[in-house]
């Protein structure tokens, strides 16, 4: 069966470029794209996707924050930081429940990296 | 920390990180150049995307700017066939991406020149600063680069304000 994914980041582009990886590369069917961490919640509570993406740093509500309240609600959720921020923000998320995370910039370009990204994802999705 | 070793230290990795984040966006290859500066840097585009990265006593306001004609030109490449108006803001969204991208790393550099994880960075925003809302940045406060991709046309610029408290 499809994967269902839903994307959020504040970055038009960035959504539009994960958005055309995950249908076109994996076969993902992508239910819906946010810009804020509050969208990231409310999305997920509706779509409830096998897989949520999200940046960290994002208006109105940060992906840390979003990241909490999704957990509080659905501890089973499967959260993938997208982001460009390294250190104690990002550990942190990862203490606080996001399965993984995939570093900016987003080299579709690059073997490697989409390599790393679908072993990421492969990972993910193995848990239940 | 003072301003001039910080600006040092960030001026000698600007041209890379920037590029970096451009092949993450862009279809073409950027060179990067200082842009020698003279009393003031000045941020003068209807269009300009900022981000500010910060640690307790240290800020780094960072912008990026592009002609419309660029914009135009590039959004062409990425994306043909797009309505003028969807091109360039998903163009302006790339651009926001490289400076999230570069602000993430330079609050990065921050905490570890600082000993501290208390850095942070604002999301990217659009702004006009054209005309009278031109920014002014002091050449001594600040960095600035222009990237070009010759073949294509396009050109960017990167500029920053850089302060510490004493």
């Amino acid at each position: 069966m499809d994967k269902s994914v839903v994307i959020v980041d504040d970055s038009k582009f960035q959504t539009m470029q994960l958005g055309r990886f995950f249908t076109d590369v994996l076969g993902y069917t992508v239910r819906a794209s946010g810009e804020n961490g509050e969208e990231a919640v409310s999305l997920y509570r509706e779509h409830k996707p096998d897989l949520i993406t999200m940046d960290l740093t994002m208006p109105k509500l940060d992906g840390r924050e979003a990241l909490i309240r999704i957990l509080e609600e659905f501890p089973e959720a499967r959260v993938l930081i997208i982001t460009a921020l390294k250190g104690p923000l990002l550990l942190d998320c990862l203490t606080l429940g996001a399965r993984s995370y995939i570093e900016k910039p987003l080299r579709f370009d690059k073997e490697d990296f989409v390599l790393d990204f679908k072993a990421t994802l492969e990972e993910i999705l193995k848990v239940p | 920390m003072k301003e001039a070793v910080l600006k040092d230290l960030i001026g000698g990795h600007l041209v890379r990180l920037v590029i970096t984040a451009a092949q993450g966006v862009y279809p073409d290859a950027y060179e990067g150049k200082a842009v020698s500066g003279h009393g003031l840097f000045s941020i003068d585009s209807t269009l300009a995307v900022s981000q500010l990265a910060c640690s307790p006593v240290s800020q780094i306001l960072s912008f990026l700017t592009m002609e419309t004609d660029s914009m135009l030109r590039l959004g062409n490449r990425m994306l043909p066939g797009r309505p003028k108006e969807e091109s360039l803001k998903l163009v302006l969204s790339a651009n926001a991406e490289i400076l999230n991208f570069v602000s993430s790393r330079l609050a990065w550099l921050l905490s570890k020149l600082e000993n501290t994880s208390d850095t942070e960075i604002s999301p990217p925003e659009v702004s006009n600063f054209s005309g009278d809302r031109a920014f002014r940045i002091r050449a001594d406060e600040g960095l600035c680069f222009d990237f070009t991709c010759a073949p294509h046309n396009l050109a960017f610029r990167y500029s920053a304000e850089i302060q510490t408290l004493p």
